[in-house]
């Protein structure tokens, strides 16, 4: 019996049978000579689970035809032993390696649910295919009860927005495991399940892995003008993470009642986190009193809040505020100083710039190098001042310096770079320097990077260069 | 909101903030587009603003295509706007590129 194949638009594909898989692969070899409209061979072996070494020689006649028409090869859901030996022999860049899930029978392709890494992929398939034999196949798994299994399933049916079985979904609110019982409050969301929203708030408080983050976020799809008010009870909850749960939520609802809630709760917050938490969805808002709150922030105690107060300013980036963070790249406190310079980021006005670079001389260590990352995303910075601070004693500035002038000034950070990949003594400018040449390859680039192989120390740049240009 | 067409595809520029009203107006505009062509690649990289309504206007859009067999993608969204598509799950509803030319293919 011949190889299975079908030739369509120039595309040959063949289905490897394991019982006589050399004799396949050398009848593919020749149907290629036979049919010059081929343009591509695609070489399914859903069906091995091993190959002989006779095998590969067989699919290396074929890649030398290949070869010689210009023909790439694809070998279609190849499993990991096959691919091992691919690789043991060095074959495996000779060949594109897929997967092609409509190779394969309905059954073994929602077994592959098991398999942590397909499983997303094939429900993604089955839910682009989905049709009244896939929705069959899946609503049989659910009854089957396989919580691993059930959990793909109703993701699937959900991605396929199947609206004709949301009592399925209902019914598995009630599940035992966890996972499945997320899965069921994301489908519900994602279908539109309004009906379903009041029940969802009883799973807001739960213990259990992603319940309560599964029940935000579909309560937050569901939502209508009263939820906000609804949620924030879960504001003052006893346990922070059901706090977090809540403030997700009412960001995403985004309206001016979620605004004032959450403009409340960081006034009143203790713990570090869930402010973060706070801060951070704030900056999602578009009312103006957000800018405020995040400017107040800047002087807060806790580093990482004040962090992410100034990454909430820079996303807002409306101006409003530009003087008064100017001013404060200054303070006394220097980190007060770092997250203003930080949150300044992208500005284009040059009287920011210049007053920015006129603070460098008297700001401390951890500001001067806000400043100089930052000036590495504003329009109009000027390469001289940029240039100056490659010459600096701290390695930590050179390298930053370099950085932003490679954003701004691309030929002025190759000169730059070309000067210090190999006179700087620190690896770490060195580093950068050797990244720049290699993102920019000027003319003679890797001979003058192989050159560098002889003197330089730092493994981290030799498995660089030679990661990139061989030894 | 700009479009442009790019082998066969059409890239629809979204711009500023996607709530109802804007969602509404989009999902209008895409549908029609989808009438004529079978695949659209929405990019968010002008997007600053979103909220759960626009969200849910976004997946009205999807269930659309669906039914009618044409593909929208996404692509060049913030991380912020990244993180309201994998908190709600929909990251796995979408095809999510990180730019617009692996949307394109």
């Amino acid at each position: 019996m011949g190889v299975k194949y079908e030739i369509k638009n120039g595309v040959l594909t063949a289905h490897i049978n394991p019982e006589h898989d050399l004799e396949d692969i050398q009848e593919v070899a020749k149907i290629v000579e036979n049919h010059g409209e081929v343009i591509l061979i695609r070489v399914d072996m859903h069906r091995c689970s091993y190959i002989q070494s006779r095998f590969l020689a067989g699919l290396v006649s074929v890649k030398k035809l290949a070869m010689v028409r210009k023909i790439t090869i694809e070998l279609l859901n190849v499993n990991d032993h096959i691919t091992q030996v691919l690789q043991s022999t060095n074959l495996q860049k000779l060949f594109v390696l897929k997967d092609d899930y409509s190779s394969y029978p309905l059954e073994a392709l929602c077994e592959k649910f098991y398999d942590t890494e397909k499983a997303a992929i094939v429900s993604e398939y089955l839910s682009a295919n989905y049709d009244d034999d896939i929705k069959n196949k899946l609503i049989e798994i659910i009854h089957a009860g396989n919580p691993l299994l059930v959990e793909y399933a109703l993701l699937t049916m959900g991605r396929a927005q199947d609206y004709d079985n949301i009592e399925i979904y209902r019914k598995e609110l009630e599940a035992n495991e966890a996972s499945v019982k997320a899965a069921a409050i994301l489908v519900l969301g994602w279908v539109g399940d309004t009906q379903s929203k009041e029940r969802l708030y009883s799973y807001l408080t739960s213990k259990e892995i992603n319940v309560p983050e599964a029940a935000a976020a579909s309560i937050a799809l569901l939502s209508d003008d009263t939820d906000s008010e609804k949620l924030a009870k879960y504001l003052r909850d006893e346990d922070a993470r059901i706090r977090v749960v809540a403030i997700y939520a009412l960001s995403l609802i985004n309206d001016t009642k979620a605004f004032e809630y959450l403009a409340e709760a960081i006034k009143e917050e203790k713990e570090e986190q869930v402010r973060i938490q706070l801060a951070k969805k704030i900056a999602l808002f578009k009312d103006e009193r957000a800018g405020r709150i995040l400017l107040e922030l800047l002087d807060d105690g806790s580093i990482p809040l004040r962090e992410a107060a100034a990454s909430g300013l820079a996303r807002k980036n409306n101006g409003e505020f530009t003087d008064i963070l100017v001013d404060k790249v200054a303070d006394n406190d220097n980190w007060v100083g770092f997250f203003a310079a930080k949150s300044l980021a992208g500005i284009e006005d040059e009287r920011v710039i210049k007053k920015l670079e006129g603070f460098y001389d008297s700001v401390e260590q951890n500001v001067k190098l806000a400043i100089i990352e930052v000036l590495g995303k504003c329009k109009g910075v000027d390469a001289a001042f940029l240039l100056s601070k490659i010459e600096d004693e701290n390695e930590d500035i050179r390298k930053e310096a370099l950085n932003s002038l490679s954003l701004m000034h691309a030929p002025v950070a190759l000169t730059a770079a070309m000067k210090l990949y190999n006179t700087d003594n620190s690896w770490l400018v060195r580093y950068k320097a050797v990244n720049i040449i290699l993102e920019q390859k000027p003319l003679g680039y890797d001979t003058l990077l192989r050159a560098r192989l002889k003197d330089e120390t730092n493994k981290y740049i030799l498995e660089h260069i030679i990661g990139e240009i061989g030894e | 909101m700009n479009i442009k067409s790019v082998n066969g595809k059409n890239v629809v520029y979204l711009e500023g903030e996607i709530n109802a009203e804007t969602g509404a107006a989009v999902k209008t505009d895409i549908n029609a587009l989808l009438d004529k062509g079978s695949a659209v690649v929405l990019s968010f990289k002008s997007v600053v603003y979103m909220n759960s309504s626009g969200l849910r206007e976004i997946i009205d859009l999807f269930k659309t295509a669906n039914k009618n067999k044409k593909e929208i993608s996404l692509c060049d969204m913030n991380a912020d706007i990244r993180e309201m598509f994998s908190f709600t799950g929909l990251d796995k509803v979408f095809k999510i590129f990180d730019t617009e030319a692996q949307a394109l293919g």
